[in-house]
């Protein structure tokens, strides 16, 4: 599933959480593209207590979880995460 | 070999689409052409699973090990 999403989109990463995401491997790029997804379509859940989104997208054989929030000019990152296998979302009969 | 989702985690998240709150649902989870029931959260109107961070980087994590060893 290839998106294009707008390059001028604004992360906001703490060093926390970059620290994260280089030991996970998971690029700011990868998480571009599942909010844009998220954002395109509504498909994403959203936290009771924070009020955050967690966004999912697998462009490939990985599948690359966010946890975010929106600002002023961009999207604020709080958690990242990434799995390989792949979860058939519809139902099984 | 099936597996289930922490349902406490689950029930903090809800449908970003319709606020409905997440189901257990029995889905299929794939990797290297082997399929594994699993039973997870799922919003039911937007068919969207949720996995965990502690899933994924758990008990994935041990099952993508085992089915990448054979």
């Amino acid at each position: 599933m290839e998106t294009h999403c707008d390059q001028s989109v604004k992360l906001h990463i703490s060093d926390e959480v970059r620290e994260i995401m280089e030991k996970r491997m998971i690029l700011a790029e990868d998480l571009k593209q599942a909010i844009h997804w998220a954002e395109k379509t509504g498909s994403r859940l959203v936290h009771k207590k924070t009020g955050h989104f967690l966004a999912h997208h697998r462009p490939t054989t990985v599948t690359y979880w966010v946890e975010y929030s929106r600002s002023e000019n961009g999207y604020v990152i709080h958690n990242a995460y990434s799995h390989r296998m792949q979860v058939m979302e519809d139902v099984k009969p | 070999m099936s597996h289930q989702v922490d349902i406490h985690e689950s029930e903090n998240w809800q449908c970003g689409k319709c606020g409905a709150d997440l189901e257990p649902t029995k889905v299929e989870v794939g990797y290297m052409e082997a399929n594994t029931p699993w039973s997870c959260p799922r919003a039911p109107n937007a068919a969207l699973c949720f996995v965990p961070e502690e899933l994924a980087l758990g008990k994935m994590v041990e099952v993508e090990k085992i089915l990448e060893d054979k």
